[in-house]
């Protein structure tokens, strides 16, 4: 964990940006879905009252891809969402806070490389919370 | 004409009946003919005042009257009938000919033949109507105690009955029903046709000298107008007694030829003629609803073709085309304006109408209208208080519910329950939309990471020592 110091007028805001180790399920070449970090362990009573997303290619990574960030096509915030059942296929909803991006479009030239998906959550209290993990970007079929 | 006249009509016409013969010095009475009938329907061009007449039945031993409509006389109207020929010595009338009229149909029965010997007298024919030929009156044959002839039934009717070397007179012919002729004279006196049936009068019978039954009326038309039964022939006797003769029995109306006199026993008592019964004319037609053309008309019930103006609490029901109407009810295809509290079906294109109720499937403009009601395809302007359905296009609305596909804008407490597409709404005021609701995002499970929840945030606004609690 590494701390990033703000300054604003006099004031101290401490933002992290937190690293999960786990990385997205990969994403296919020309896929779109919903990625969602759950914040609902930090938020305590606090909401999400915005949400951003900011996606880019890994250091290091040689796949190509000119506008990563246009790879986030809409963000929101979500006290709600559900989530099949692995076991048996049924929905279930979650509640909580959440942060949904819908991700998508990577072009040919990212096959192969892995994006760094990072949500900002600002809540109602003023904190500012942030996640990230990765998502590789593959080619089509298994 | 009647104002509600109409090209869809028939027009029936039946002669007057001619007169029986009074005997004479050298005749009993022969019968006078009945009436000719005609007939024509859908007469068009008809209006303002039409001439006709109607024949009068003819005295003893004259013709009836002929009867025609619309012309100065029988030969230029549309349709007219022959009246029956009154009866001369030794002859009974000849009934009018159908040939003779003006889109004759049936003839009229000839009266019966009272000729040389017989004391008695011939009857009448009888009318031609509706359903036949009138039947022609019976005379005595050539010997001197016959009885006198029945009275021919109406059109469709049976011919009276000749007594043939019997002093009682003959029965009367049936009228068109089979039923109803006058029964003959065997002493008592002759009977009249029945009532409503068109039967011929009975006949008189020699020595007693009654005079012959008048003929009965037909019921064709209604339950007691129709064509008529000729009259019987009276009775007569020879000489040597004190007994009058028997005068002949009228021809019914309408049309019905009378029966000829008997001959006396002595002097010139001589029995007379029966007149011809009159004849008719009989207009049926269908009221005219349509093509009418109304100015300035309040409590106006019109049911199609119409155009108006100016009318209040019209009811209209198809192919109107008014304007300035309050509280009208119109049927379909309707253009107006300045309509109160109308009811439309379809097809309406219509302008600053109040409370408007409409549910027909189309194409309807408005604009200016206040709490209107309606269904499709409706464009609006300046509306308060409308319900509407389906494809609706609004602008400065207030208090409106709408249900699909509605472009609206400028409304004002809007209540919409579907937008599956293209509804653009703006600057509505404590608007309720409760189509397309925001659904539960689903996320597959292996793309929702949890944070592990440990504390990150250090400060936030306003907090100086933040790990201490400050």
């Amino acid at each position: 964990m590494r701390g990033l110091a703000v300054f604003i007028r006099s004031e101290v805001i401490e933002v992290f940006a937190m690293r999960i180790t786990t990385p997205f399920a990969p994403i296919e070449i020309g896929e779109a879905d919903l990625f969602a970090f759950d914040f609902t362990p930090d938020v305590g009573a606090a909401t999400i009252v915005s949400t951003s997303w900011n996606c880019a290619l890994g250091p290091y990574e040689t796949a190509i891809d000119p506008t990563p960030q246009s790879r986030v096509f809409s963000v929101s915030p979500q006290t709600a969402i559900q989530v099949r059942s692995p076991m048996d296929g049924s929905l279930q909803t979650r509640t909580g806070a959440f942060s949904v991006g819908l991700i998508g479009g990577m072009p040919a030239s990212a096959a192969g490389g892995n994006y760094v998906l990072e949500a900002t959550a600002n809540l109602s209290d003023g904190r500012v919370l942030k996640l990230n993990s990765t998502v590789q970007c593959k080619l089509p079929g298994p | 004409m009647p104002s509600d006249w109409s090209n869809t009509n028939t027009i029936e016409t039946i002669g007057g009946g001619g007169g029986g013969q009074t005997a004479n010095v050298n005749f009993s009475g022969s019968g006078g003919g009945g009436g000719g009938y005609s007939k024509t329907s859908n007469l068009a061009g008809l209006g303002g005042t039409v001439t006709l007449q109607v024949g009068s039945g003819g005295a003893a031993g004259s013709t009836g009257g002929d009867t025609w409509f619309n012309g100065a006389t029988l030969g230029g109207s549309s349709v007219g009938a022959k009246g029956g020929q009154g009866a001369v010595d030794g002859s009974g009338g000849a009934g009018g000919e159908a040939g003779s009229g003006v889109n004759g149909v049936y003839s009229g029965g000839a009266g019966g033949i009272s000729s040389g010997n017989p004391y008695t007298g011939g009857g009448g024919g009888g009318a031609a109507g509706p359903n036949g030929n009138g039947g022609a009156g019976g005379g005595p044959n050539n010997v001197t105690t016959d009885g006198a002839g029945g009275g021919g039934g109406n059109g469709g009717g049976s011919d009276g009955v000749s007594p043939n070397d019997t002093v009682f007179g003959g029965n009367g012919g049936d009228g068109n029903g089979g039923a109803g002729g006058g029964a003959a004279d065997t002493g008592t006196g002759a009977s009249e046709g029945t009532a409503g049936t068109g039967g011929g009068g009975g006949g008189g019978t020699y020595l007693a000298s009654y005079s012959g039954g008048n003929g009965a009326a037909g019921s064709e038309f209604d339950g007691s107008h129709g064509s008529g039964g000729g009259g019987g022939g009276g009775g007569g006797r020879d000489f040597g007694a004190s007994i009058a003769a028997g005068n002949g029995g009228a021809g019914a109306n309408y049309g019905g030829g009378g029966g000829g006199g008997g001959y006396p026993e002595s002097g010139t008592a001589w029995g007379m003629g029966g007149p011809g019964g009159n004849g008719a004319i009989v207009i049926t037609y269908t009221p005219a609803t349509s093509t009418t053309i109304v100015t300035v008309s309040l409590n106006a019930l019109e049911h199609q073709a119409v155009g108006r103006r100016d009318v209040v609490e019209a009811v209209e029901f198809g192919l109107s085309v008014p304007s300035d109407v309050a509280v009208p009810t119109e049927g379909r295809r309707e253009i107006r304006c300045d309509d109160g509290t109308p009811i439309e079906t379809s097809c309406a294109a219509l302008r600053n109408s109040l409370i408007a109720l409409q549910w027909a499937g189309s194409l309807a403009f408005y604009t200016d209208a206040l709490m209107p009601f309606e269904a499709a395809a409706v464009l609006h302007r300046e509306t308060l208080g409308l319900a509407e359905f389906a494809c609706v296009t609004l602008s400065n609305l207030q208090l409106r519910l709408e249900l699909l596909i509605v472009p609206s804008s400028e409304a004002l407490l809007p209540a919409e329950s579907l937008t599956n597409g293209a509804r653009i709404s703006a600057d509505a005021l404590l608007g309720l939309e409760w189509v397309g609701p925001r659904s539960l995002l689903i996320v597959a499970p292996q793309r929702l990471l949890r944070s592990p929840g440990r504390i990150r945030v250090l400060a936030g606004p306003g907090s100086v020592h933040p790990l201490r609690g400050d």
